[in-house]
């Protein structure tokens, strides 16, 4: 699908649960918060990944939750981007040797955006969604 | 509404000793401040054999219903000491305490009685700790696991320290996974830090903040 | 006859022609809308299938509710009535065999005294 012009203006996000411990996801809600308030910038949460742009994923994935975070990922609709928010999803974190992960989430889905932090701050994964917008437009300005 | 009566710690430890005598190993209160004006907040540790379980919750139970917050578990080389911890009277200004009852099963004979007909929402706690400490909860309503994988070894206990607990070989090095070779492995000692004049530190420090808080605001 | 007449039944009007433009209006708003809509998602994916929290669409057997559950008010309500009756259906021919006689008796019985 083309990129349109309506990216700039909203991009909607679902968030993705992969075994986190909850600190990114509430960050991510804090950030959604009136105090940081993304939704003047057409970002909002959404319930179900098919109305999805972005998908946000936390936490390291453990082994029963890959397959469902691949099939999740397949059902956002292109083009969409994905953030990893959290240091879990990208080297491990505190499970930096486990045995019942499959690994950073670039092992199992492709990711656009590391936000690191444990857990990253709201201006942190705003400035990680700043960075979104970037390669949009740079994705855009290529077609 | 027919409120058992509101009772401090030592009333509830003389209760238990009364009732128990010569089962209980071990009894005590900590007391902690909580707060800034430093409120009294008390734990109550009980220790007890391990067949005085049920009749120790029951007696939890006719001093006021407690909320079970978990069962804890713990390997002490030839134990596993299992620890339920309860909160009672809550709803009670400054008055809610955490009674922990403690039992020790020998590593020759892991099992304990499920608690589940006193307390159906301790399932869940129960299939955990049969699971990660292989202990057998008898009589458990519904045993499966509930938090390793279907396809993880029988046999293999996470949480024990002794020869079933898991094995190198099980173990994934996350961050080592397309870590580029050039890096030192950590711990990497830490490089001096040089000697900050404070006149430059406050312009160095809002530095840091614009480039991280760079969004827009 | 004139095609374009409206026929006049016992009940109403029917005008045949009326309903076609209709259904070719309507027909033509629901192609433009639907033109609106994305036509490049990949077939036969899982962007075709319904979001169950990431588990598999399970197969339509699986999931499948039988006609008979819609009358399962009728089921609650009487329940005392078909715990007596459905054990008494045995599945045993003989047994159905001998319930027909002995409630043709007992009918044949009770007409001849009402007669």
């Amino acid at each position: 699908m083309k990129l349109t012009k309506s990216f700039n203006r909203s991009l909607w996000v679902f968030h993705l649960n992969t075994g986190s411990c909850n600190g990114c996801e509430i960050e991510i809600v804090a950030t959604i918060c009136p105090r940081y308030d993304p939704e003047r910038f057409g970002i909002k949460l959404v319930g179900s990944p098919k109305h999805a742009d972005v998908l946000l994923v936390t936490g390291p994935v453990t082994k029963k939750m890959a397959a469902k975070a691949r099939r999740v990922y397949e059902q956002v609709p292109d083009p969409k981007l994905v953030m990893c928010i959290g240091t879990c999803g990208q080297s491990g974190g505190v499970f930096y040797d486990s045995y019942n992960l499959d690994g950073p989430i670039d092992q199992v889905l492709p990711v656009d955006v590391y936000v690191p932090g444990c857990p990253p701050r709201p201006e942190a994964i705003i400035f990680g969604v700043v960075k979104a917008w970037e390669k949009l437009e740079r994705l855009e300005a290529a077609q | 509404m027919n409120e058992t009566p509101h009772r401090t710690p030592q009333e509830i430890v003389d209760l238990y000793k009364a009732e128990f005598g010569a089962g209980i190993h071990d009894a005590r209160i900590t007391e902690r401040g909580e707060g800034v004006q430093k409120t009294k907040g008390y734990n109550i540790w009980i220790r007890l054999d391990r067949n005085l379980l049920k009749p120790a919750i029951k007696k939890l139970m006719d001093i006021r219903f407690p909320h079970l917050a978990v069962i804890a578990g713990n390997d002490l080389g030839t134990e596993i000491e299992l620890l339920y911890i309860f909160s009672v009277f809550y709803g009670t200004k400054f008055g809610e305490y955490m009674v922990t009852i403690g039992i020790r099963l020998p590593k020759t004979d892991l099992t304990v009685p499920t608690i589940t007909d006193l307390i159906p929402g301790a399932l869940i706690s129960e299939r955990e700790k049969q699971e990660f400490f292989g202990i057998t909860v008898t009589g458990i309503p519904d045993g499966r696991r509930l938090f390793l994988p279907d396809d993880f070894p029988q046999g293999v206990y996470p949480w024990r320290k002794d020869e079933t607990g898991i094995k190198p070989e099980m173990v994934r090095e996350l961050w080592a996974i397309d870590r580029p070779k050039d890096r030192p492995v950590p711990p990497v000692p830490e490089k001096p830090v040089p000697e900050k004049k404070p006149v430059e530190e406050v312009p160095a420090a809002e530095g840091k903040e614009k480039k991280t808080g760079g969004a827009p605001e | 006859m004139d095609l374009t007449a409206p026929v006049l039944t016992g009940y109403g009007m029917w005008a045949p022609v009326a309903w076609l433009a209709a259904f070719v209006a309507a027909t033509i708003v629901v192609y433009l809308l639907w033109r609106t809509g994305e036509s490049s998602y990949k077939k036969g994916t899982e962007q075709g299938r319904p979001y169950l929290s990431g588990n598999a669409e399970p197969e339509k057997g699986a999931v499948h509710i039988r006609a008979s559950n819609l009358y399962w008010g009728f089921l609650q309500a009487l329940k005392g009535y078909y715990d007596a009756i459905v054990p008494l259906h045995t599945g045993v021919l003989t047994d159905y065999l001998v319930w027909f006689v002995a409630v043709t008796a007992v009918l044949l019985v009770i007409i001849g005294v009402l007669s």
